[in-house]
């Protein structure tokens, strides 16, 4: 063959035409990318280069009346590992030397199970291998010196993932501090919610050469505005004193669950609300709100509302006598019983309607009440409705059940309608709404709205106080409330709750032992007891509601209820002259507002960035330019240079944080 | 005395010249595609641009040993090397180490060594070797199955990795088979069949053999005198049709789902941004983004870790795109073409069969790897990873390129001294 050979040319040419055909149609290809279609990928591209990123406000604390945290969020990063980024070399080199790291920071594993972890992850292609959750960003600064993740971000293959996470410091009233996840929201968290998480900033970033964002700063940029600090009226103290106790009776009893509402007479403040319910693990757990949301037949604790009718109308006197008989008492075929009553035979026989009151006589209140009320019932309901018992207390949660009490009018209105709902049946109440009722008579008559926000603050400022709510100012004559307060005395004194009395403080009240669902299991029993203390001049009003006690432990309410809520008043009386100080906060502090700051930045002089969290100053001085380097946590203290130092480029500013 | 001062003034300067300025070009283009502020030295070893300036480093060792060595060897060492190479691609198999589900690497110390890519020339100078004897003809059946033999070896074992963008390497062959005599309907035939390939995908089968069956009387009514061709044009009319229904009973239930998808993507058949589309997606929008001058050194935003996978590999050419816009494709398209060009020239020029031959292979086999690279990367190809020859990086295919032309080169600057 040579070349000259015309056959040999044209097969060259033959083989040249599909070659240069191919590459004539990359070439075209590529002029119509980078003509035709070049406007929108390069529309495209920009999109993909820049982008808004969210930069978290802080969400607002919140705090007990006595300046302690109850919940707060923190800043925890969540450690994973790329075993598959760091090349081969330098992943043999360091693989050890990082076990050894790891296994003396994290002992769940040792220093060859570490390895051996992060070997098999890397041959099994896993790229994203969990290292430890929740650390702290000092314990993060520690783990980014360990050897191979000291390479950086692409070498070392540290994934760092930064995680606010919502804590509950004292780990008490958990069920009414609530949350506020995704969809669901409860106690003041999910109430508060709109002052707790502030709003967002919005800040676009440009991707610029290696792989970095670049903060644009242009007019678009929203600041995060933190969210505002929540003080409760809760006193830690009581809250921790009605916890334990709440928890003693439940675990004596094996009760279901149980809830106890402590609340300060004068304002209607709630010091304390416990909700503990029995877990399927067998532990007593606060995980709903049965205080604010349980509607239950009362039971006896109702009888005060019923003589309080009485009483108000006339109708009735403390001193009026009525016969108990032997404890049974008959309408329209249906038995009303004393507790008392074996084998068809109780009863206290004739007493006066005080001492029904006291020794929690159903056939007595039921006979006294429904003699006054009987041709007219419509009378004895408005004036139930006259005091507002009917309306929900409309405390600032979410899922207060409204109270239930039957007309006359409605349907299912019969004959034993009113005489059962004297002695509280037929009618439903949440314990926060018979509390409620309880308090008004302490309170001298005077309805107060259950409170459990006191004010707002936003960076040490109060913004917004909410005062003590009067519902009713006079739910009945000061005499009736004078005959009820002794009524009340006399249980604790005489009567039923006779267990109570106390060398150390008076307390007054009413026990309550209801079945829950005598219709179908005779022995659903509810304990409770509402009263107040100390009794000659009320401070404090209290319920205790204890749920599905073991009734072959105990099931009465002066029993279960009745020491629950005396231990309670012992602890906080012995304590009660006590002034509250809220903790050194951060209100002493001086503290830099938003505005200010940006005007000194912008007159490139350092501002005074106290008080302000460390994202905030971060982003605040990154804006500028300027490097920050942060020790501690929580909120700026100091800072170095100092106020007023000019503006200089790759100055670090370092930040104390408190 | 004179002999080697002919090595230097015998060899072309302009292929070595091509050469010099792509593996360079390379070089700055991965140190674009993944540079991070964190190491900006182009020369810190112990990132990719660092790495790559070292396997520059050793490929210009590899050179001169190749110029100063006897140009006689190669025809020698052919079969020997062959054969090496084939153990090493049954050894990668057994002790080689598993990159994202293929076998393709020796890990050597803190290396690693990708056989596949020297088998590349291993395979051209057998082939090269082979043909090159005065009494092989490519006309002889018996012949032809003995050249594809050695194609298939390598290729077998390659795909056994699997490693199927190297295995589609050995297809480029058929071009030297063809300059080598292979007839021209071979070609044709290829090519036929790769069209019907396609549009039994795209246009239903019934509508595609009404199409055939009327071609088949257009030729016949044009072949009417000539018996042999109309019974040749019914053969090929019946293989046809039977082949589109094979083809898409194939594509539905032997090919992987992914491997579908791709053909599918290609086809505009299938639209997935975020599936196996991402790939080609995110390399038209970084080319696209460069425009007519490209957006400067560095500047590039979509070559950088997240957009396009593969940076410094198989995608280098869209970092070019991106950074030096249409002027930088269109240079670097050019400058392969005007070597290629330059290979079958010197091809064409030698005396000796085995060096001609084998310089076909080179060209064949880069042209390939260019073609179906830059076809890829600008969506004109389904996503198959192969590399853009001395662009991308590597230090395995960096040599293997380098071993492949410089073999040639010294057979060229050593074609005086056949005679």
């Amino acid at each position: 063959m040579s070349n000259t050979d015309p056959k040999l040319k044209k097969r060259i040419l033959i083989l040249a035409v599909p070659v240069i055909l191919l590459c004539l149609s990359i070439w075209g290809k590529l002029i119509y990318i980078s003509t035709v279609e070049g406007e929108v990928l390069r529309e495209k591209s920009k999109k993909l280069a820049i982008k808004e990123r969210e930069i978290s406000a802080r969400r607002g604390n919140i705090y007990s009346a006595d300046g302690k945290l109850l919940a707060t969020t923190t800043t925890v990063y969540n450690i994973y590992m790329d075993p598959v980024a760091p090349s081969h070399e330098d992943f043999n080199e360091n693989i050890s030397a990082l076990s050894k790291a790891l296994a003396q920071k994290f002992s769940l594993r040792n220093a060859r199970q570490w390895e051996n972890y992060l070997k098999s992850n890397r041959d099994k292609n896993d790229r994203y291998v969990e290292i430890a959750e929740k650390q702290s960003y000092t314990q993060l600064q520690a783990i980014k010196e360990m050897p191979l993740f000291n390479l950086g971000k692409y070498k070392g293959g540290l994934i760092v993932d930064q995680v606010n996470f919502r804590q509950k410091p004292t780990e008490l009233a958990q069920r009414l501090i609530g949350h506020d996840l995704d969809g669901a929201q409860a106690g003041v968290e999910g109430y508060f919610s709109a002052y707790l998480e502030g709003h967002a900033g919005k800040r676009m970033m440009q991707k610029i050469g290696g792989g970095n964002w670049k903060p644009l700063n242009d007019a678009t940029a929203v600041a995060p505005v933190d969210g505002k600090d929540i003080y409760t009226t809760l006193d830690t103290r009581i809250q921790d004193a009605a916890h334990r106790a709440l928890l003693k009776s439940l675990t004596n009893y094996k009760a279901d669950h149980g809830s106890v509402i402590v609340m300060e007479v004068a304002t209607g403040r709630i010091k304390a609300i416990a909700n503990l319910g029995l877990t399927k693990e067998g532990n007593y757990e606060e995980f709903r709100n049965y205080a604010v949301w349980e509607s239950t037949e009362p039971g006896s604790t109702f009888k005060l509302a019923s003589l309080l009718v009485g009483l108000e109308d006339g109708k009735i006197d403390t001193a009026q006598i009525v016969d108990t008989e032997n404890g049974i008492y008959t309408i329209h075929d249906r038995k009303v019983k004393d507790s008392n009553v074996k084998y068809g035979r109780g009863g206290y026989g004739k007493i006066t309607v005080a001492e029904a009151f006291r020794k929690s006589s159903n056939t007595g209140i039921v006979k006294a009440v429904y003699a006054a009320y009987q041709d007219n019932p419509q009378e004895f309901v408005d004036q139930l409705y006259n005091m507002g018992l009917h309306s929900p207390t409309g405390i600032s949660i979410k899922g207060e059940v409204a109270p239930h009490i039957p007309k006359p009018s409605d349907k299912n209105w019969s004959g034993i309608s009113l005489p059962w709902m004297t002695f509280g049946y037929g009618i439903h109440f949440t314990p926060l709404q018979i509390l409620s009722l309880y308090n008004a008579i302490a309170n001298d008559g005077v309805m107060v709205k259950p409170q459990i926000v006191t004010h707002i603050m936003q960076h040490g400022r109060t913004i917004e106080t909410y005062q003590p709510e009067i519902l009713n100012a006079s739910i009945c004559s000061k005499e009736t409330v004078k005959q009820l307060q002794a009524l009340l005395l006399g249980v604790v004194e005489k009567g039923t709750a006779t267990n109570l009395k106390s060398e150390k403080l008076s307390m007054a009240g009413k026990t309550g032992t209801s079945q829950l669902n005598y219709w179908k299991n005779p022995h659903d029993y509810q304990a409770s007891f509402a009263g107040y203390f100390p009794a000659e001049d009320p401070k404090y009003s209290c319920i205790v509601v204890v749920n599905k006690p073991d009734y072959t432990i105990g099931y009465y309410g002066n029993t279960v209820a009745g020491p629950v809520f005396r231990a309670i008043a012992e602890e906080v009386y012995l304590s009660l002259p006590e002034p509250i100080t809220p903790e050194k906060g951060l209100s002493e502090w001086t503290l830099a507002s938003n505005d200010k700051t940006e005007n000194s930045l912008k007159k490139n002089y350092l501002p005074n960035l106290q008080g302000l969290t460390a994202m905030q100053a971060i982003s605040l001085l990154e804006n500028y330019g300027l490097t920050v380097s942060v020790t501690g946590s929580g909120r700026v203290k100091s800072q170095e240079p100092p106020i007023g130092t000019a503006l200089r480029k790759n100055m670090t500013v370092k930040l104390a944080l408190q | 005395m004179r002999q080697e001062h002919g090595i230097f003034s015998n060899i072309d300067w302009l292929t070595i010249g091509l050469f010099a300025l792509l593996v360079f070009m390379g070089w700055f283009n991965i140190y674009a595609a993944v540079f991070n502020e964190e190491q900006p030295s182009i020369f810190d070893t112990t990132q990719k641009y660092g790495k790559q300036l070292m396997w520059i480093g050793g490929s210009l060792l590899i050179i001169i040993v190749l110029l100063f060595t006897d140009g006689r060897l190669f025809e020698k060492l052919a079969l020997p090397v062959y054969i090496v190479m084939i153990l090493m691609l049954v050894g990668v198999l057994i002790f080689g180490k598993e990159v994202s589900g293929a076998k393709s690497w020796f890990a050597i110390g803190g290396f690693s060594l990708q056989p596949s890519e020297f088998a590349k020339f291993t395979t051209s100078l057998l082939v090269a070797k082979y043909l090159s004897h005065a009494q092989i003809t490519m006309a002889k059946w018996s012949h032809r199955f003995v050249v594809i033999g050695i194609l298939a070896l390598p290729a077998f074992f390659i795909a056994l990795q699997p490693d199927m963008g190297s295995v589609l390497v050995y297809g480029a062959f058929v071009l030297v088979m063809y300059r080598e005599g292979l007839p021209g309907y071979y070609i044709f035939f290829a090519i036929w069949f790769m069209v019907l390939f396609i549009l039994s995908l795209l246009v239903p089968k019934l509508i595609l053999a009404g199409v055939l069956a009327g071609i088949l009387i257009v030729a016949i009514y044009f072949l009417r005198k000539q018996r042999q061709a109309i019974y040749a044009a019914i053969s090929v009319f019946v293989l046809s049709v039977i082949f589109s229904f094979v083809v898409g009973y194939i594509f539905d239930n032997v090919l992987a789902p992914h491997h579908q998808s791709r053909f599918k993507i290609l086809l505009g058949m299938e639209d997935d941004p975020s599936g196996a589309g991402y790939n080609t997606r995110q390399s038209l929008i970084a080319i696209g983004s460069g425009g007519v001058t490209g957006k400067g050194f560095l500047k590039g935003t979509q070559t950088k870790f997240d957009f396009v996978p593969e940076q410094s590999t198989d995608y280098i050419f869209c970092t070019i795109g991106e950074e030096w816009g249409f002027l930088g494709t269109s240079t670097v398209v050019i400058l392969f073409v005007v070597l290629l060009l330059r290979i079958v020239v010197l091809a064409e020029r030698q005396k000796s069969n085995f060096a001609r031959i084998y310089g076909y292979c080179v060209a064949s086999v880069l042209f390939l790897h260019v073609a179906i690279n830059i076809a890829m990367t600008i969506g004109l190809a389904p996503v198959i990873g192969i590399p853009l020859p001395f662009f991308s990086y590597g230090g395995s295919s960096l040599w293997g390129f380098t071993i492949l032309l410089f073999i040639f080169l010294k057979m060229d600057a050593f074609r005086w001294q056949i005679l």
